[in-house]
């Protein structure tokens, strides 16, 4: 499995400083319960769903979710933020299997 | 003979098809759903997903600045004027067969045309060009001049069992007629401004198409021998479209049925 395809996404797409905007973090992730059953092989499938994401912007924490597996696949996790000044915003995401990844945006408020 | 009756077959069919037309056509509520769509559009993570490719197997943005010999600020209205003659290639080309180049000229093995990896990252690069009008140039060179000549003749040729042809569905004549479900559209006349928001999400497909993607699509179910991607006839056609929709605004990706 290679790296897994995601979006951070904000609204509006053009803000400025100051400004409260809806931030949304989508994620191709498969969200497996652990209770499903291969139909061809008859085996479990293992569990493997994300439990924790964190949001930061330039490094300090702003929201950090604990979730669990009843989520669907490819969630998408919404929250909001005051921009402050240019910066990166980065959400990090963790499974119940330890895998961790990242994701970075730039965000460049105008006037 | 023989091809005489499968035409008129094939006309009366297309006919009795067209019939209640309104029974088959989206409600204003249904188009008010596509409308909502459009704000999130499910490729916005497949073009992110392009993005990433690109940064790594292009060099980002200033790779693809940098292999084009333009600069960064440029670049929007660059590849709003695409497909273009470059030099390098000797031969007309569309975003996707650039950026193959510029992965071979990187050292990587370029993705395929039709790959979905290649769908996502030509995309982005559209992307670029977003609110920037379309200023495709068919008058620059002798080459672009050939190239609208020969979409405007794959246009309007005739081919397969039923002699059909892009003209036989999409000329101004069949505006209100309904195939499948849904209402035709013209695509013949001057200021047609479908081309400016291809690529599209397809929800029927549930995937990223290009333009060319597309008319592969149409010919497949047209019963026409179908002409491969990046051809020098499928490019052609997507001259001749994105000729009609010269001076629109481009907004991709779009949201298609």
């Amino acid at each position: 499995m290679g790296k897994r395809k995601s979006l951070i996404k904000i609204k509006p797409k053009k803000f400025k400083d100051g400004e409260i905007v809806k931030v949304s973090f989508m994620v191709m992730h498969p969200m497996e319960t652990g209770m499903r059953k291969d139909k061809k092989t008859k085996q479990i499938i293992p569990a493997k769903y994300i439990n924790n994401i964190k949001f930061s912007y330039n490094g300090k924490v702003i929201t950090t979710m604990n979730v669990w597996e009843s989520l669907s696949t490819n969630p998408v996790f919404t929250t909001y933020m005051k921009i402050n000044g240019k910066g990166n915003l980065t959400v990090t995401y963790t499974d119940n299997t330890g895998e961790v990844n990242e994701k970075s945006k730039k965000i460049k408020p105008k006037g | 003979m023989k091809t005489g009756i499968k035409i008129a077959l094939s006309i009366a069919l297309l006919s009795s098809l067209s019939f209640g037309g309104e029974q088959f056509a989206m409600s204003d509520s249904d188009r008010a759903m596509y409308a909502e769509m459009l704000e999130n559009n499910p490729a916005d993570i497949m073009v992110e997903n392009g993005n990433e490719l690109l940064q790594e197997f292009g060099g980002g943005d200033a790779g693809i600045a940098a292999f084009l010999n333009v600069t960064e600020d440029e670049l929007p209205a660059y590849i709003a004027g695409f497909p273009r003659y470059l030099e390098d290639f000797k031969q007309v080309v569309g975003i996707d067969q650039v950026l193959q180049g510029l992965m071979h000229k990187n050292g990587h093995k370029p993705f395929k045309l039709k790959s979905s990896n290649m769908f996502d990252m030509s995309t982005y690069v559209k992307t670029l060009a977003n609110d920037e009008k379309s200023n495709i140039d068919v008058n620059a060179n002798q080459h672009m001049k050939d190239a609208r000549a020969l979409g405007d003749k794959t246009f309007n040729q005739k081919r397969g069992g039923r002699g059909l042809s892009c003209m036989s569905c999409h000329s101004p004549d069949v505006i209100g007629s309904v195939l499948r479900t849904q209402p035709l559209p013209d695509l013949s006349s001057k200021g047609v401004a479908v081309a400016a928001t291809w690529p599209a999400y397809r929800m029927t497909k549930s995937s990223l198409r290009t333009l060319q993607r597309r008319f592969q699509g149409c010919m497949k179910n047209a019963l026409l021998k179908v002409i491969p991607l990046g051809s020098p006839e499928m490019v052609a056609l997507e001259v001749y479209l994105t000729d009609q929709a010269k001076g629109t605004e481009i907004a991709v990706p779009g949201i298609k049925r």
